[in-house]
């Protein structure tokens, strides 16, 4: 149904066709394609199983298949496999583990130099009930995305099991602006700080009222660390700020932010003192909790910005495409400004009111968008295709985490073993998530070369694939086995070859050539890339 | 791959005829192969004659702006002076801040710009038009001085880096987002800089110590060829830029000793300063020594002050001020002066008023920069402001005339095409500007 429409838009040149499906699949699968008509563009082909194994096991496990695993998708010849794998991943407490690690960096950052990264319980099993253990349940029990917002920016957990909620805000110290700079890409994918001295050069709708009024809905909160954990107080009274624009002008920072009304509060005179009384709060509530405004600041961002801001939902359904797609339909994700227009803006708007009206349910989306014609697309880029018509599947580098549990899985075979080093070391080298453009840097090759780390890890020895490896004896099996460990597939001849000629060429150090040729094959771009 | 309009390796000069006698008169030692072009390197005259002809750029990148009040183009007396005063220097009405002493005896070297007008007031567009001397034409990216600089003057089968980035201090702002972002742009990802800074060692340069030399190379061979094979299959960029980086671990490895600052004798790091920055300069200077083509320091973001500009500016002013005289006097008394170009600037300049603050804000309409060494007249001030500072009076100098002068100084065609097939036309400078004769030998 869809295709005729299209094919009845071309002939007409009558523009975007009506909307006929309604599940999100189906409206990305129609709107999708329609530009591809609108172009003339020929997608790419469907990928095969081989590709789709690994590509879905990285996107939602956050590690490359075992060769079991990928086998046996290969091998099952039932109908609708890829739809079965698919929601078995989204089921897995691998895929909330791999949803943590990403927007743990999108939240708080790389900081693993600092103290608080142990207390926050990232480490699986370790610490506190912090906030590794809370994000990782937000996405195990695909929490609303609304409220998990609602809930990090409130920051007064309702449970004991949900503490964790407060390390967005107070990982960041009361450095309100660096809380305002955090919370404008996360939460609405529009980073501020060139808001901070005058309205945005580019995007003339982001004003420096507006850096200035987020920063005043934060101003009012302080660390505490109580009886029971770390938590954020919030003072009834103080929090008004002037800002000054660059002519020299002062402006009152208001309670005001990008596209919302100004929630109106009362400013004290400039002489008047406030007096913080105890009937500004409200009756106090568990033992250790601090005490509560009977007006909120916080309380107010959530529901007069936050809430039902289809700029949220735009954002949240933005980063979970560019996660899954390798690119946003703004791109990059945190620049979704009127100086950056969507590819496809009739698509986001859908996606983010089905997001909306469907309890901004994470999962659901995540779903749609991985059973896609576009994600589902074989690599190779047709000629004339750009990136943003999602005509061919998109290269995208493993994060720091994704590459350190592939690693794993590809030298000891097991989807659990652990290595807390070597984590360490590549989210130091690798800390990026969500590129604008993949850059590879020398720091990064010569870690990969010369760490001792990365090294250790490719040498045969506990029962290791290297091991395995090496005593294979016939150096053909040794190269197919390591390819399918690896890479998930089968050399093509003339690699078999290469390879073969590498081994046999150093019969003094079997060994050695074998764990040498292991490390060409994890080194490389194959391995790096999902794609 | 632009072509190479004058290698470093001229020929028809005299001192390339007698060695050329030379070496076919046998005087290569021993058994060396010289089918490899990297075996004429371990020839002793060969390797000095060019070394001879190299030349160089050490650029002191002074991140988020110095103001020009509180350095080359002080207004002593007029309601934009500041907190500083100024003072006379080697050259006879040429006054500078008082901040700079020691700069004052050697201004006789220098070359100074007063008249810089540029166009972006914003830090990552600022840096971004003034690294890369023209305004961004996307999707296409225009290398920074730098990557071009290094392909050029780099020798081709050298290992020493081609464009090493001293960064002392890896955070700041926008020069962070702008240091994460694409240097080298459309010569692509070899020509990007070697970074490094902080520690002044370069992590995991050597060698796992269970691997040969041999078996490293044949390793990365390996590894090379699955590499490409795939870049080649996809067209991938990425996979490109992967593999490119790999290329470069071998030339930086054999480095490694360079990078070394206790290498350089204690008493010569100490001319320069105790601070993070004094001892990148050294570096720098170490470097160039070597035969690096192009070293940037980067000192930022420091320099941003938009407020407290009288406390700050006492504590930056004068290390730079140490800095610029130990490094030219150095240079110039190791015989380097002559084929280094040394570039001090930041992306714009200050206001001439002070804000609320105590401090200055963004300027790029009326703001200064200093240079010396490889093709500058020496003791040349070009272009003024008015007597307040707010606007150019004479001879304004935009990016694109800067660059001019940095490639015609280095003895490059200013508008020379690029030979980029597949993509637009493009200059090393575009719209023909013009290099300023008269801050040229």
């Amino acid at each position: 149904m869809a295709c005729l429409l299209g094919v009845i838009v071309a002939a007409t040149g009558a523009g975007r066709p009506a909307v006929s499906a309604t599940e999100p699949m189906a409206v990305i699968n129609e709107q999708i394609e329609a530009r591809w008509k609108d172009l003339n563009l020929g997608p790419a082909p469907l990928c095969d199983d081989r590709t789709f194994v690994r590509r879905v096991y990285l996107d939602l496990a956050g590690r490359i298949p075992t060769v079991q695993e990928a086998d046996a998708f290969v091998a099952d010849a039932g109908t609708g496999k890829r739809t079965l794998i698919v929601d078995h991943l989204i089921a897995s407490p691998e895929y909330a583990r791999h949803m943590r690690d990403v927007f743990d960096v999108v939240l708080i950052g790389r900081k693993t130099g600092r103290p608080q990264f142990r207390r926050r319980g990232m480490q699986s099993g370790g610490g506190d009930p912090g906030w590794g253990p809370y994000l990782e349940r937000v996405f195990s029990e695909n929490r609303p995305w609304d409220q998990f917002m609602a809930d990090i920016l409130v920051a007064r957990p309702k449970s004991d099991t949900d503490q964790g909620a407060v390390w967005f805000l107070f990982d960041k110290g009361e450095r309100y602006q660096e809380i305002a700079e955090a919370i404008s890409p996360a939460v609405f994918g529009i980073q501020i700080q060139c808001a901070q001295c005058h309205d945005h050069p580019l995007a003339g709708e982001v004003k420096q009222a507006h850096y200035w009024g987020l920063v005043a809905f934060f101003n009012r909160t302080k660390n505490q660390t109580t009886g029971k954990g770390p938590r954020l107080s919030e003072s009834a009274i103080g929090g008004f700020s002037n800002f000054a624009t660059l002519s020299g002008q002062s402006h009152p920072a208001e309670l005001s932010f990008l596209g919302v009304e100004t929630v109106p509060e009362t400013r004290p005179a400039a002489d008047q003192k406030e007096e913080d009384k105890p009937e500004l709060y409200r009756p106090a509530g568990a033992m250790d909790e601090p005490k509560v405004p009977v007006v909120s600041r916080r309380e107010l961002f959530v529901d007069k910005v936050v809430r039902g801001n289809t700029r949220v939902a735009k954002a949240a359904v933005n980063r979970f495409w560019a996660l899954l797609l390798g690119r946003g339909l703004v791109h990059p994700v945190d620049k979704m400004d009127s100086a950056h227009p969507p590819s496809h803006p009739e698509l986001l708007e859908l996606l983010a009111k089905d997001f909306a009206d469907n309890g901004y349910n994470i999962k659901r989306l995540v779903r749609a968008i991985v059973l896609s014609r576009p994600y589902q697309l074989d690599s190779r880029r047709p000629a004339q295709a750009l990136p943003e018509s999602f005509a061919y599947g998109l290269e995208k580098p493993l994060t720091a985490e994704a590459l350190y549990r592939s690693l794993l899985v590809a030298s000891t075979g097991k989807s659990d073993s652990e290595n807390p080093e070597l984590l360490r070391n590549l989210a130091d080298v690798f800390p990026d998530v969500f590129v604008e453009e993949s850059l590879t840097s020398l720091r990064q090759t010569m870690f990969i070369t010369n760490n001792a780390v990365v090294q250790k890890l490719v040498r045969a020895g506990d029962g290791n694939m290297a091991e395995r490896l090496v005593a294979m004896a016939d150096p053909a099996a040794r190269v197919r086995a390591a390819f399918r460990g690896a890479l998930q597939r089968d050399p093509d001849p003339e690699e078999l070859q290469q390879a073969v000629a590498y081994l046999i060429a150093r019969p003094d150090r079997a060994r050695q050539a074998t764990e040498q040729f292991w490390w060409a094959l994890l080194a490389g771009p194959e391995f790096r890339f999902n794609h | 791959m632009p072509r190479n309009h004058r290698t470093a390796r001229d020929c028809g000069g005299a001192d390339h005829k007698i060695h050329r006698r030379r070496f076919l008169e046998g005087t290569v030692a021993g058994a060396l192969s010289v089918s490899s072009f990297s075996g004429l390197f371990s020839i002793p005259a060969f390797a000095e004659q060019a070394m001879k002809q190299q030349k160089h750029v050490i650029l002191l990148w002074l991140c988020g702006a110095p103001s020009q009040f509180e350095t080359w183009d002080p207004k002593p007396g007029r309601p934009t002076a500041g907190p500083f005063r100024a003072i006379d220097t080697r050259l006879p009405g040429v006054r500078i801040g008082e901040l700079m002493p020691r700069t004052a005896t050697i201004m006789d070297r220098l070359a100074v710009i007063r008249s810089m007008k540029t166009s972006q007031k914003e830090h990552f567009q600022a840096i971004d038009l003034l690294t890369r001397g023209d305004s961004p034409r996307p999707p296409f990216i225009r290398p920074t001085l730098g990557s071009v600089l290094g392909q050029q003057l780099g020798q081709l089968d050298s290992p020493i880096p081609k464009f090493v980035l001293l960064d002392p201090c890896p955070e700041g702002n926008e020069f962070k987002a702008f240091k994460a972002g694409n240097w080298a742009g459309w010569l692509g990802a070899e020509y990007s800089p070697v970074r490094t800074g902080g520690e002044f060692r370069i992590e995991n340069i050597l060698r796992p110590e269970d691997l040969s030399n041999a078996d490293h190379e044949s390793r990365e061979a390996l590894r090379r060829f699955f590499g490409k094979k795939y870049e080649n299959d996809r067209k991938s960029a990425a996979a490109g830029s992967l593999n490119a980086a790999y290329e470069r671990v071998k030339g930086l490895m054999s480095c490694a000793h360079l990078f070394d600052l206790e290498k350089i004798p204690q008493k010569d790091r100490d001319r320069y300063g105790p601070g993070a920055f004094a001892q990148h300069v050294a570096l720098s200077r170490h470097l160039v020594e070597n035969g690096a083509p192009f070293v940037m320091v980067a000192n930022g973001m420091s320099w941003d002050c938009h407020v407290l500009n009288h406390e700050i500016y006492q504590l930056l002013v004068p290390e730079v001020d140490q800095v610029i005289h130990t490094l030219i006097t150095d240079l110039e008394q190791r015989g380097l002066l002559e084929k280094t170009l040394v570039i001090i600037m930041g992306e714009f300049g200050r206001t001439p008023n002070l804000n609320e603050g105590r401090g200055r804000d963004h300027y790029p309409d009326a703001w200064s920069l200093a240079m010396a060494g490889c093709g500058i007249k020496p003791g040349v001030v070009y272009g003024a402001t008015d007597e307040n500072g707010v606007d150019v009076a004479e001879n304004p100098v935009d990016q694109r005339r800067l660059f001019a002068t940095f490639f015609t100084a280095l003895g490059m065609d200013p508008h020379q095409q690029y030979d980029l097939p597949g993509l637009p036309t493009f200059h090393r400078v575009e719209g023909q500007a013009e290099p300023i004769r008269e801050l040229l030998l």
